[in-house]
């Protein structure tokens, strides 16, 4: 109530002030008149009012100074007069502000990131507790998809979910008009929306018995598809559209945020059908944890079941919160960003401390003067640290209009592999943490001069003013300054190198084909007259054709996986080998093509043959095998004429030829086993389309849509993307970490040599007198600067060796995020500190040398 | 000239507890309150005008009293003030304490 009243009369101010003034007016009219009818002349009158009320302008501060508003008015007049100093020294101002922002800007915009992609929770309900349930075969691989069969044992015999729900990625071709698309979408089991917490926007869910097959021909709409093909029209709900050459109902348009599993855009019923029951494994399953359960011990419930189901036992399970399931890695590098910019800051407020020190120095006799003249000791620190808090704010509005562009520049560049990262913003919670450390700053770097100009002896000092010894106080703390730049900048930097060198090693990895000038397209053909092996053939045979005679076309092929995307793995299993021994098979990534596939992205052949058009149906099944699978399971003898069976037991192919290792699943990876099979030899209804071409990406990829439109006026083409787009993809993580760190450590370097340049020249400024004497007393210049350089180098020593300590046990942190370079790399741990020393020596050599340029009999006479 | 040294030595809080007396027997104007406390007191105590607006201001700060720009029985313009409940409340405290105050201090200067 009390702060209330105390607001109200804050707002209320200009009127009760008019109202006070109006008051007594009256009064003194009404006292005047009362005198005048008791016979007063009427000036005598007015006076005799007057005196018996008293001074009017006194009784008017008195009552001011009652008022709760007091505080206030000394804040307006303390911002008035920040405002002032600042604008009068714009100089200093605008270098304050800039390097604020600069640490501000970084830290907010670090911020954002961070929020949006680890901190914002899922828009689903109470997203803590749910699970994302996939499987594992140690130790070849840690995640992978669930059957069917294993997720229906899972949701009938597991009690530690209140619910779990199955889904799989699909793919339909939505047909019915001029423009086919192919469309991402999911197979889900029918409680999904309803497990997540969320409500169709429009229409209605799934119904459960829709789940069975031949009731699920349902489907709901993401909204951007809803929009998009059918101009956001509610009157498509209970329409039938066709999707891979099938008839289905629109029941409902699911809500904007609602992005489930990533990229889907309709959702079906999973409609199990006993061919899904051995397909093996393409399902994932989401879950919501029973209160007081734990991760753990529902995945070992899980294991428990799929013991029971399995005949070998060799899949088990993995239980994983959905945020952590998606962000996995990611967070790592995130928070070692966020903790590198908070580094920035430091180093950007020990700069602006030092900027404020000597200042102070400058205003001392202005500060002395007020105190003189009667400004108490907590009036002036309250004034300076207005003025710094002023500062800090501008300096924070800064950061908030570099952190917008920042993000704009890093959506612009659409980075793949960083979850929702687009989602950055400059919301609630960043602003309110923009203000926070503005605040938290002001008053780190304000507090330190305020307390120590408000403790000198005000008395005294007008007094000694420019003494020699009243100046050169308390080195100490512009050393420490140094000091602390110098080891936060050697943390930085030494980070930032050993993830330039990681990436550049990474960078050189080959990638065992030419990604360069090479187009890629995906095609689906439905099963509705594409059935037949033979007609999926033909159909690539003239697709294949047709494409070779556009100009702009080199070499084209097709393939069912490609590198950097998917491929399938497949069981190899070798002839002639005991079911025993080790070498008996393996799991290899799997990829049927057409004879011109290793020619269009250039993979080499060390051995043997590629294949040729006469590979086809009918004649001898063959192979090839990447040197990888060579060496390990040939390692003495030709593969070549030796025979292998693929996802048997079916026939056996013949290695004709082998060829060299390419990078699958991202350039960390060691290659895994490869094995080629001719597409004409097993083909199959969905392929990618690889062109090497010349010129123009985007009039290749309508080169490639045409042909296909010729051949079917109803097939979609998708996810057409060039092969430099998708390696690049792959690096995207480690070029944000490497990007984002090499810029803080770049600010950080700058900073740093400003810093050490600033404290340098002020303390030869200071020492100027000094220097003077020991010149007219027979110092040589020479022997000057080797003081000046050699004291400051003490300090520059400290620094570096406390940065090298530090970065040496931070290091630990960085191991997971290099690739080929350790943690402790001598050649960056050496080379930063070095490049630290460089920059310090010509931050101090500078001022040194001009120092002693001075002529020494005008420095004594300036005194 | 006994009545000035009043005016300046008015107790601190002293001055306030007599305007809550005084609106207590119902709204009145500024010079109203001044001239009721004259008054009241068979003119011993004369409040100097320029403080009674202070304390005004104060009391109402404090939730005390409230006012209200109205029109006086001369029919001139005026701010009326009046007490609140809180105001009341505050009034029983104070004269409690005062009659306390001046019980003990009468009992000091009649032993004495």
């Amino acid at each position: 109530m009390k702060l209330l009243r105390k607001l109200r009369a804050l707002l209320r101010r200009g009127k009760i002030e008019a109202e006070m003034s109006e008051e007594m007016r009256l009064h003194l009219e009404r006292r005047t008149e009362e005198n005048v009818a008791a016979g007063m002349p009427a000036d005598e009158a007015r006076y005799a009012a007057l005196r018996k009320f008293g001074g009017v302008e006194q009784a008017k501060e008195l009552a001011r100074d009652q008022r709760p508003w007091r505080w206030s008015d000394e804040v307006v007049q303390d911002v008035r007069y920040g405002l002032r100093q600042l604008g009068r020294n714009p100089g200093f101002t605008t270098i304050t502000v800039l390097t604020l922002a600069l640490g501000i800007g970084a830290n907010t915009a670090m911020f954002s990131v961070v929020n949006a992609v680890l901190l914002r929770p899922l828009p689903y309900r109470d997203p803590d507790r749910l699970m994302m349930l996939d499987e594992k075969w140690q130790p070849r691989f840690s995640h992978f998809e669930a059957t069917v069969r294993d997720v229906l044992a899972w949701q009938e015999q597991s009690r530690s979910f209140a619910a779990l729900a199955m889904y799989g990625n699909a793919t339909f071709n939505l047909t019915g008009d001029d423009r086919p698309e192919r469309l991402t979408g999911a197979r889900v089991g029918t409680n999904l929306p309803a497990l997540l917490g969320v409500e169709p926007a429009l229409g209605r869910g799934f119904a459960p018995e829709e789940a069975a097959p031949g009731k699920d021909n349902v489907v709901l709409l993401s909204d951007r598809l809803w929009r998009r093909r059918f101009g956001g029209d509610s009157r498509v709900l209970g329409t039938a559209i066709r999707l891979n050459g099938a008839s289905y109902t629109v029941i409902g348009v699911m809500p904007a945020s609602f992005d489930f599993p990533s990229g889907a855009e309709l959702w079906k019923p999973m409609g199990i059908s006993d061919r899904d029951l051995t397909t093996g494994h393409f399902v994932w399953a989401v879950a919501r944890l029973q209160p007081g359960v734990t991760p753990a011990q529902a995945q070992a419930e899980l294991d428990a079941i799929l013991q029971g189901v399995q005949p070998k036992y060799v899949w088990s399970a993995n239980v994983v919160p959905l945020p952590e399931y998606f962000v996995g890695d990611v967070r790592l590098a995130l928070m070692l960003l966020l903790g590198a910019a908070g580094l920035v800051l430091l180093i950007a407020c020990s700069n602006v401390t030092n900027l404020l020190l000597m200042r102070a120095a400058v205003r001392r006799n202005e500060i002395l003067l007020r105190a003189s003249l009667g400004a108490s000791r907590d009036r002036i620190v309250r004034q300076l640290l207005t003025e710094t808090l002023l500062l800090a704010l501008l300096g924070g509005c800064g950061g908030l209009v570099l952190a917008f562009g920042a993000m704009q520049f890093v959506k612009s560049l659409h980075l793949a592999g960083i979850p929702r990262l687009e989602q950055a913003s400059l919301d609630y919670p960043v602003l309110l943490l923009t203000l926070i450390v503005s605040t938290l700053t002001g008053l780190l770097f304000g507090l330190v001069p305020a307390f120590r100009l408000s403790r000198e002896d005000f008395a005294g000092g007008l007094k000694t003013r420019n003494g020699i010894g009243a100046t050169a106080a308390r080195p100490w703390m512009r050393h420490a300054l140094v000091v602390s730049e110098l080891a936060l900048a050697l943390v930085l930097l030494t980070g930032a190198g050993l993830l330039l060198k990681s990436f550049s090693r990474l960078n050189a990895v080959p990638r065992g084909f030419n990604p360069e000038s090479v187009l890629t397209a995906k095609v689906g053909l439905p099963a509705a007259g594409y059935n037949e092996p033979a007609r999926q053939t033909q159909f690539v045979e003239r697709l294949l054709e047709g494409l070779r005679t556009a100009p702009e076309v080199r070499a084209v092929a097709v393939s069912t996986g490609l590198p950097f995307a998917n491929a399938d793995d497949a069981g190899i299993a070798f002839d002639g080998r005991d079911a025993g021994s080790p070498l008996v098979g393996t799991t290899a990534n799997y990829y049927r093509v057409s004879p011109a596939y290793l020619a269009a992205l250039q993979i080499p052949l060390s051995r043997g043959r590629l294949f040729t058009e006469a590979d086809i149906a009918g004649r001898p099944p063959v192979v090839l095998i990447n040197e990888t699978m060579a060496r390990r399971f040939f390692p003495d003898v030709d593969p070549i004429g030796r025979k292998l069976d693929i996802g048997g037991p079916t026939y056996m192919r013949e290695i004709v030829g082998v060829v060299g290792d390419v990078k699958q699943a991202g350039l960390k990876t060691p290659p895994a086993p490869q094995v080629y099979e001719p597409f004409a030899q097993k083909p199959g209804r969905s392929f990618n389309i690889v062109v090497r071409g010349t010129g123009d990406p985007a009039r290749l990829a309508e080169t490639i849509r045409r042909s296909v439109l010729a051949l079917d006026a109803n097939l979609p083409v998708s996810d057409v993307r060039t092969m430099s787009d998708r390696v690049e993809d792959a690096l995207t993580r480690d070029w944000f970490s490497v990007f984002l760190l090499g810029l803080f450590a770049a600010l950080a370097l700058v900073l740093t040599a400003v810093g050490i340049y600033g404290v340098i020249a002020y303390s030869v400024t200071q020492r100027t007198r000094e220097i003077g004497i020991r010149l007219a007393l027979g110092a040589t210049p020479r022997g000057i600067l080797q003081l000046v350089v050699g004291q400051s180098l003490r300090v520059v020593a400290i620094g570096l060796a406390m940065g090298l300590v530090a970065a040496l046990a931070l290091s630990r942190v960085f191991g997971s995020l290099l690739y080929n370079v350790a943690p402790r790399d001598p050649i960056t741990f050496a080379a930063v500190p070095l490049l630290l020393l460089g920059v310090a020596l010509m931050a101090t050599f500078l001022p040194a040398r001009r120092a002693v340029r001075v002529d020494p009999l005008e420095t004594l006479r300036a005194e | 000239m006994a009545k000035n040294d009043f005016q300046t030595d008015l107790l601190q809080g002293t001055l306030d507890m007599l305007i809550l007396r005084v609106l207590n027997r119902g709204e009145m104007h500024g010079w109203g309150i001044a001239d009721r406390i004259e008054q009241l007191s068979k003119k011993v105590l004369s409040v100097g005008e320029g403080s009674l607006y202070p304390a005004l201001y104060r009391l109402q700060d404090q939730g005390w009293i409230e006012s209200e720009w109205g029109v006086s029985d001369h029919n001139r313009k005026a701010k009326f003030y009046r007490l609140t409940k809180a105001g009341k409340k505050q009034l029983e405290v104070e004269q409690e304490t005062w009659d306390r105050l001046t019980l003990a201090i009468g009992e000091i200067m009649k032993s004495a």
